[in-house]
């Protein structure tokens, strides 16, 4: 499959395209621009996390990953290549559903060879200055994520059993958001260059910027239960296992675990 | 955060178990049976 579009951020343009790959590849990132130059979707190679999550491998980028990974791991996508020709990945509708959409266009390919699942043992948090991220033991995937943003935001809440079926219902089509008296600043960070109120909610104290305004109630929670919470961290956090002395030697999927994220009153998504 | 929390989890692998399919399978039925 492929999609183009520019970068969220970076303003650039930028096409990728999704191939399959062996059984235990994991999800690698190709810089066709850069001699495909490889960079595999892994915890090790997390280089920044504010605003966007960026890979990065000897000093080679692909930036705002997380919408796509978030969707290739909840449709249960383990083994991928996906080429891309700029630094970051498009930032198409603000959403993950296209991708949702080219891929199940494009159709998933069930290996023979059998899964390795990671699995939870014991409560995990990290806190910091009022958020907190928390993963339990459980017997499903459950996603239970808190969010508190300034008027008109408010407090929005959701708790979900994360199939592929309810992500694509109920968290894809979700899209990145902000907030108008903040766009200056970003700017002026270097950031939001390729931002238009096609491919972001943008809010003000009064409401949507939007002409066809918000597409769910609740669609900031949405959008930030999947990419702020544990579902494309954890899904770096298997393919990676393999390099770890105590992991499989083929990339591994999460079963059981509860993942919950709780984020402030803040208006920097 | 969210690849702060991912690290901790895989620097410390008592957190955590690798389970193949037959084994997760086992523990389902486990499960389902009690």
């Amino acid at each position: 499959m492929e999609a183009g579009g520019v970068g969220l951020h970076s303003g650039v343009p930028v096409q990728i395209r999704l191939l399959p790959a062996p059984v235990s590849t994991g999800i690698v990132f190709v810089r066709t621009d850069l001699d495909r130059f490889e960079i595999p979707a892994s915890w090790r190679h997390v280089a920044r996390v504010s605003y966007a999550t960026s890979l990065m491998r000897q000093g080679v980028l692909i930036s705002t990953t997380e919408h796509l990974l978030s969707v290739l791991y909840s449709m249960g996508i383990d083994n991928a290549y996906i080429e891309i020709d700029n630094l970051e990945v498009p930032i198409l509708d603000g959403s993950g559903l296209p991708f949702v959409r080219l891929i199940e266009q494009a159709g998933i390919r069930q290996y023979r060879r059998k899964r390795r699942y990671l699995r939870i043992r014991r409560p995990i948090c990290v806190e910091d200055k009022g958020k907190r991220i928390s993963i339990l033991p459980a017997e499903s995937f459950r996603l239970t994520c808190d969010t508190d943003y300034p008027a008109p935001v408010g407090r929005q809440s959701l708790e979900l059993d994360v199939t592929p079926a309810s992500y694509a219902a109920e968290i894809a089509f979700a899209r990145t958001f902000g907030w108008e008296s903040d766009l200056d600043q970003m700017r002026n960070m270097g950031l939001i260059r390729g931002a238009s109120l096609e491919n972001a909610v943008c809010f003000t104290p009064a409401g949507v910027l939007n002409p066809g305004g918000l597409r769910a109630p609740d669609e900031c929670c949405r959008h930030k239960a999947p990419t702020s919470s544990a579902i494309w961290p954890c899904s770096a956090a298997c393919c990676s296992a393999t390099s770890s002395p105590n992991a499989p030697d083929t990339p591994c999927t999460p079963p059981w675990w509860r993942a919950s994220c709780r984020t402030p009153r803040s208006t920097k998504s | 955060m969210h690849a702060a929390l991912v690290a901790r989890i895989m620097q410390d692998p008592s957190f955590y178990e690798i389970l193949t399919f037959d084994q997760l399978a086992s523990r389902v039925t486990q499960a389902l049976v009690s």
